[in-house]
């Protein structure tokens, strides 16, 4: 692993689909996280001080918009992280981004069009 | 009476029957010993006592005295007896015997007196007794008591009785008569009072009451009833009342007033008549009566009074005389103007009374003219003299048109007259000075003629046609004949005394019939009118033909001085005139044998200028100063002079001088002749005055008159015609006053005119003239002929009328008449009138094939009632009650018609009233209505199946009428929304209609009634419980034959159930389309991982394999989102993120990308620079996407598609064109429709739903573009949308 590249943390509920953007990422060298304590989520973002965080919009438990309000709400630099959120609902991008998301992506999606997306993200935040 | 006194003196000790009048004497000299009773002295003090009561009283009283019942009575009882009866020998006999007739009767009470000890009472009992020689019926009201003698024990019955005869007859004969009077009372509908003054009140029968709205009790106050009456006449009937209380007025009452019912206040107007009777002190004791009901009367009188003034005014004001016949010719009217005229009562005119008015010369020709017309039932116009009330005959024009009833029917005339005398008599002195001045023409030797103001011609003498051959009328006469060397002479002449009104006399050469000329002195005078004005000219030409020859010769004689004295001797001689000399200076030189025997002057008197002296002083300068003039011009000396004749009388003379010349050519001397033309003259004056007096009657007549002459022309006006006209005669000349004839009536006008002139006779035309102030008038114009003595036409004499008036009144009967008649013909009515007395009906044939009868069949009453369906029967008799009194019938009836078919009539009428104010006549029409009776049962009908059908129906229906308005709702409407029908009418259906859906619903319905297309609409309608629940709605214009709309039928059916599956399958969709997602997003990112790890692999069956499963996934996402997008596209939920984005570049990318998915199609774009849209830039993407995508599915064999960009009028529009399958043109109107997909034998194999087009142009659709395309089975199709373009 390769400490140089960003770091993404992944917030999705669905295992294979965990998996399968994991490996996706790994693919392309980044660093993954998938853990997150589900009872403080802003503690321990900020302890994984990720590069970007993938977050899928509908979550068991959670609604992955209002983590992403909670996160833009910061002052420090958890609001500056760029967050992507997917979601299968097509509707779901204008709500995302009102939300706070940075980008949207629209399950099922391309791997070059994810890969662009992600690269955008980060080069923004850069 | 000694005998008396006897017996008086005997029976003294008697003392019980002293006094007691006759009986007492009869009594006291009876001889009592031979009857049962015995002596007096013998009587018991009971009979005594009994006998001395009954003797003593004035009532009437009987005994029946002991076994043997002896009769006893007193005076009172002895009128009941009668006379030669029974009185006196029953006195002291047996009951038994003197009363056989009744003893039946009385024996029985007799008995029971005596029996029982009890008296009986009879009132009014009927015991016929015989009195007065005959048994007569007796009544009787008597008392039957016992009398008791001393042992206590009943001895005698003692009767007490009243005859009552008489009593009982009255009343019985009063009971009659209360008996007749409550029938007539009843029959008669009277209500009856009796009031009593003492007590201020009155007693009535029912109906009074009911009429007054009064109280049942039996005795009422009288201010009860006054209450009740009118306030306009509650005074007058209160003076009345007091009045007849007043024993000085006889107490006799009668008045008619108005009562108005307290309840209902319908006012009846009502006849009281009444009487009081009085008590001997003169006080009113009793005040009784009857009141009658006259308000049908009083409403009818009122009725006919005013149809009567209608009437008077329309035809007795006018001063027309106005006549009306009935089909038989007999006058049935005259109207008031007749009687003004004839000074006779129009009845003596009815019939053919008229006749005999008419003046015995004119009576039969009328009376033909009139019959013939009337056979012929032809309009008719008369002239006739009839008798006026002055005794003189006026001269009447009549004109009657025919009258026909609707139906066809002849029924008479209405004639219209006016009084033509004033014409007639103006025409007939025309005639007269005409004829004179005619006759005095054509006696005349000279050729005697008339022309008009310009010098026209317009009558020639005898002579003159004689002489000339020629006519008036005849062209250029005058100029033919004349001699050329003399025309202009006497054209120049002729001019000058047009123009300046002067006289002329000239010489002059005339052509006779046989060629040959002769001289006339031709002399003409002016005609003038009061005014000075000329009317025409009137001239005379003597034949001086020999007098020229001689004075030629003369001349010629003169000239030749060779020639011998004896010729010129000769030559005067011939001149039968007067011959002088005068010098070449003009003055009179040498002896003048001739002239000195005419004046008596002699050769110093005349000489020089002296014979002046002998004209007459008011020719003398004239003459000089013509002669000066002749002399100094060296002119034939012309003029007409009078000269004082030796005998002191003047004669008229015509003077020609000469003057001879030398071979020089200068005047040697004149030489004059005088000619007496006295005769002449004074003929020529009798002509002028003839014409003066023609012009005075004609000027004076109040006809406006018109000469005219053989040429047709009219030559001469008089001054009313003039007036009337208010132009000149120099205007009106000729044809000139044409100028007035109303144009419509020219052609008419010369019609007449013409053939009548033709054939020279009279003739008689209506025409309309412009009177002075421009108002066309209508006049009547008689034309008669003119013939001279010896029957040669000369002309027309026009006497015109102004008969305006009378026209205009005739034309308005008519055209009523006529207006009557084309509404009655158009509305198809059958007419009809009934006698109400003879209950005979008339009636036209149009009301016969209404009720069903062939024409001309006679009709009773009585049929025609049996034939009215039973069930009318009532509704036309009550509309028949209900005519009486309003004035007016209508009632709807069937009639069954002989072949038993049912027919609808409506019929209306007027009541007639006669003089007496009852309903005489009933005049009215009838309609046939069955067509319209049918159509509405037919509608009724229909309506009622309809609904019937309607009500059964679980869906809702409901109709409108033609502008929407919704009229009706079924049963279903009312169960499901649990309103009422008066809720809905009230407060609209719009209530049942959802809140959120009402808006738009009125707005499309607005829209389908307005266009009168089929309305559709999904609305949720409120139930019972208040829940809704969708409905959908339809709705369809009935049209009638023509296209218009008649109604709106409607309904509404529910669709909640399947719009909630349908809710449900789209959420279903919605959710399975989601829930696919994931798996597919997982299962794509792995075989995009595997493909990358992959990518350099050998193992083509891996990267094939990778390959079909990432593409199917692919088309597998398609489908997914599609099905998605529509479901959204049902709920509403198509969203969409609009912002101005550049097309052209989107274009390009699509079609990049589908190059990129399909590597083997070539797809060449033609675009037109960059072009700005607003719109969702993924979706329009994806309308370009399925266009592309739908051209590789449809065209496997071609590869490949044109994409073109184009602007036009602020649209792109962006197509794509393939060359594959195409599509049929049913399925190019389906194609972009949800789930329908080209079918196709070979094509069943391509993929997909079909839903990608829907899609496309909902999108399409949403952004207000259009989608569209044009294609042809086996060549291609070219898809394209319509986008507007963001300025």
């Amino acid at each position: 692993m390769n400490e140089d590249k960003p770091h993404i943390l992944i917030i999705e509920d669905n295992e294979d689909i965990m998996n399968m953007l994991t490996a996706m990422l790994q693919m392309k060298g980044y660093k993954v996280s998938t853990k997150l304590d589900h009872f403080d989520i802003e503690s321990s973002i900020k302890e994984l001080a990720p590069d970007l965080i993938l977050m899928d919009m509908l979550l068991s438990g959670f609604d992955g918009r209002e983590i992403c309000k909670l996160l833009k709400a910061h002052h420090d630099g958890l609001a500056k992280i760029p967050v992507i959120m997917i979601s299968a609902h097509p509707n779901a991008k204008k709500e995302c981004l009102e939300a706070g998301a940075d980008y949207f992506l629209e399950k099922p999606f391309d791997m070059d069009v994810f890969f662009k997306v992600i690269e955008k993200a980060l080069q923004e935040t850069n | 009476m000694d005998d008396q006194e006897i017996k008086f003196s005997s029976a003294e000790k008697l003392q019980f029957l002293a006094g007691g009048g006759e009986m007492g004497r009869h009594m006291r000299i009876k001889d009592w010993s031979k009857t049962p009773v015995g002596d007096p002295d013998t009587w018991p003090q009971s009979l005594r006592t009994t006998l001395s009561i009954i003797l003593n009283s004035k009532f009437p009283m009987f005994l029946f005295w002991g076994a043997d019942l002896v009769c006893f009575y007193n005076d009172a009882y002895r009128p009941s007896l009668g006379k030669e009866g029974k009185h006196p020998d029953i006195l002291g006999s047996k009951g038994e015997d003197y009363w056989p007739e009744i003893w039946h009767i009385i024996k029985p009470l007799i008995d029971q007196v005596l029996g029982e000890g009890l008296a009986t009472w009879s009132e009014n009992q009927l015991i016929p007794i015989y009195r007065n020689g005959t048994l007569e019926d007796v009544y009787w009201t008597f008392s039957y008591s016992p009398v008791l003698d001393e042992s206590g024990k009943p001895a005698g019955v003692f009767i007490t009785c009243v005859e009552t005869t008489e009593a009982v007859i009255n009343r019985n004969k009063l009971d009659e008569g209360k008996d007749q009077l409550q029938f007539a009372i009843e029959s008669a509908e009277l209500a009856t009072w009796d009031f009593n003054p003492a007590t201020n009140k009155f007693t009535s029968n029912s109906r009074l009451k009911e009429w007054f709205g009064l109280p049942t009790q039996t005795e009422i106050e009288l201010h009860h009833a006054m209450d009740a009456i009118a306030e306009k006449d509650r005074g007058r009937i209160t003076a009345a009342i007091q009045k007849s209380l007043d024993y000085a007025s006889g107490g006799n009452y009668k008045e008619e007033y108005s009562i108005i019912h307290p309840v209902t206040q319908k006012e009846k107007i009502v006849q009281a008549k009444g009487k009081a009777w009085f008590n001997n002190e003169k006080i009113a004791y009793r005040f009784n009566g009857t009141i009658q009901d006259v308000t049908e009367q009083v409403i009818a009188r009122k009725k006919i009074e005013e149809s009567e003034i209608r009437f008077r005014t329309m035809a007795e004001n006018s001063d027309i005389l106005i006549a009306v016949s009935d089909e038989t010719g007999k006058a049935v009217y005259f109207n008031n103007a007749w009687a003004k005229l004839t000074g006779r009562p129009t009845q003596q005119l009815l019939n053919f009374g008229w006749a005999d008015l008419i003046h015995e010369e004119d009576r039969q020709g009328f009376v033909d003219i009139y019959l013939k017309a009337l056979e012929k039932q032809e309009s008719w116009t008369g002239e006739f003299r009839i008798l006026s009330k002055e005794g003189s005959y006026k001269w009447i024009l009549a004109k009657a048109p025919p009258r026909f009833s609707m139906d066809g029917n002849f029924e008479g005339y209405i004639s219209s007259s006016i009084d033509i005398t004033e014409r007639k008599e103006a025409e007939e002195a025309l005639k007269a000075s005409e004829k004179e001045f005619r006759n005095l023409a054509n006696s005349l030797p000279e050729l005697v003629w008339t022309t008009d103001i310009n010098g026209k011609q317009i009558f020639a003498s005898k002579r003159w046609k004689e002489f000339t051959g020629l006519d008036p009328s005849d062209e250029n006469t005058f100029a033919a004949i004349t001699h050329p060397d003399d025309l202009e002479n006497v054209i120049k002449v002729w001019t000058e005394s047009l123009q300046t009104g002067n006289s002329y006399k000239t010489e002059l050469r005339i052509k006779s019939k046989e060629g040959e000329y002769n001289w006339f002195y031709a002399m003409g005078n002016p005609v003038k009118n009061e005014k000075g004005e000329i009317e025409k000219w009137v001239g005379a030409f003597t034949n001086i033909n020999d007098q020229k020859k001689a004075e030629e010769e003369l001349v010629t004689a003169i000239h030749n001085s060779e020639e011998s004295e004896q010729r010129f001797q000769a030559a005067v001689h011939a001149i039968e005139g007067i011959l002088w000399t005068n010098n070449a200076k003009g003055e009179m030189e040498g002896p003048q044998p001739a002239w000195e025997q005419l004046t008596g002057q002699n050769y110093e008197e005349y000489q020089g200028y002296g014979w002046a002296k002998a004209i007459h002083p008011d020719d003398a300068q004239p003459t000089i100063d013509a002669w000066e003039k002749s002399v100094t011009e060296n002119k034939n000396f012309i003029f007409q002079h009078r000269v004082l004749k030796k005998n002191g009388e003047y004669g008229t003379f015509s003077i020609r001088g000469i003057p001879l010349f030398n071979k020089n050519g200068t005047v040697r001397e004149w030489v004059g002749v005088h000619t007496d033309i006295t005769i002449q003259q004074k003929a020529f004056q009798k002509i002028e005055e003839s014409e003066k007096r023609f012009k005075k009657i004609a000027d004076h007549a109040p006809v406006l008159i018109r000469l005219t002459g053989v040429d047709k022309l009219t030559s001469w006006f008089n001054k009313a015609w003039l007036s009337f006209r208010g132009r000149t005669m120099e205007e009106e000349l000729n044809n000139g006053w044409r100028e007035g004839l109303y144009p419509e009536d020219v052609q008419k006008f010369l019609d007449i005119y013409n053939a009548a002139f033709d054939n020279r006779q009279e003739f008689y035309v209506e025409y309309r003239l412009k009177r002075h102030d421009g108002q066309y008038r209508w006049i009547s114009h008689h034309g008669a002929p003119r013939f001279t003595t010896d029957g040669n036409f000369e002309g027309y004499i026009g006497a015109c009328m102004d008969i305006h008036e009378q026209i205009m009144y005739k034309d308005h009967l008519e055209a009523n008449e006529e207006k009557l008649n084309i509404v009655i013909e158009a509305s198809e009515l059958g007419t009809w009138e009934l006698d109400l007395k003879t209950k005979q009906p008339t009636y036209s044939d149009r009301y016969l094939e209404i009720l069903g009868y062939p024409k001309n069949k006679k009709l009773s009453h009585a049929e025609l009632l049996t034939h009215l369906h039973p069930d009318d029967l009532f509704v036309r008799e009550k509309a028949f009650k209900t005519a009486v009194q309003t004035g007016s019938l209508y009632y709807q009836s069937r009639v069954l018609w002989n072949d038993n078919s049912v027919h609808w009539f409506e019929a209306k009428g007027k009541v007639f009233y006669d003089e007496l104010h009852k309903p005489v006549k009933m005049i009215g029409t009838i309609r046939d209505i069955t067509d319209e009776k049918k159509y509405n049962q037919d509608l009724e009908e229909r309506e009622q199946k309809f609904r019937i059908l309607a009500d059964f129906m679980p869906q809702f229906v409901w109709t409108g009428d033609a502008k929407g308005n919704l009229n009706y709702f079924n049963q279903a409407v009312y169960n499901y929304s649990g309103l009422s029908a008066e809720k809905i009418e009230k407060d609209g259906w719009l209530q049942i209609v959802h809140p959120d859906e009402r808006e738009e619903n009125i707005t499309a319905w607005i829209k389908a009634v307005t266009e009168g297309s089929d309305f559709i609409f999904e609305h949720r309608f409120k139930r019972y419980d208040g829940i809704y629940r969708w409905q959908l709605s339809r709705a369809i214009p009935q049209r009638d034959s023509n296209g218009n709309i008649q109604m709106w039928v409607g309904t509404s059916t529910d669709i909640q159930d399947i719009k909630e599956q349908d809710q449900q399958k789209d959420y279903f969709i919605s959710m399975a389309s989601h829930e696919l997602k994931t798996p597919v997003t997982s299962i794509k990112g792995y075989v995009q991982i595997l493909q990358s790890m992959y990518a350099k692999s050998e193992d083509s069956f891996l990267q094939n394999s990778l390959k079909v499963v990432d593409k199917q996934i692919i088309t597998l996402t398609k489908l997914i989102s599609e099905l998605l997008d529509i479901s959204k596209i049902k709920s509403g939920g198509l969203d969409f993120d609009k912002e101005d984005f550049e097309i052209t570049g989107l274009v390009y990318e699509i079609v990049n990308e589908i190059k990129h998915i399909n590597p083997g199609y070539n797809i060449p774009v033609s675009a037109t620079g960059k072009v700005m849209v607003n719109g969702d830039r993924h979706r329009i993407g994806q309308v370009l996407i399925n266009f592309l995508t739908n051209a590789v599915k449809y065209a496997p064999h071609s590869n490949t598609i044109h994409v073109t960009s184009v602007v036009e009028n602020d649209k792109v529009v962006i197509s794509v064109e393939d060359s594959g399958i195409g599509i049929s043109k049913k399925d190019q109107e389906r194609i972009f429709e949800r789930f329908y997909r080209v079918e196709g034998k070979n094509e069943k194999t391509f993929p997909g739903f079909g839903i990608g087009l829907f899609i496309a142009s909902e999108i399409i659709r949403r952004h207000n573009g259009k989608i569209n395309v044009i294609s042809e089975p086996g060549k291609g199709s070219v898809f394209s949308f319509l986008l507007p373009v963001n300025v």
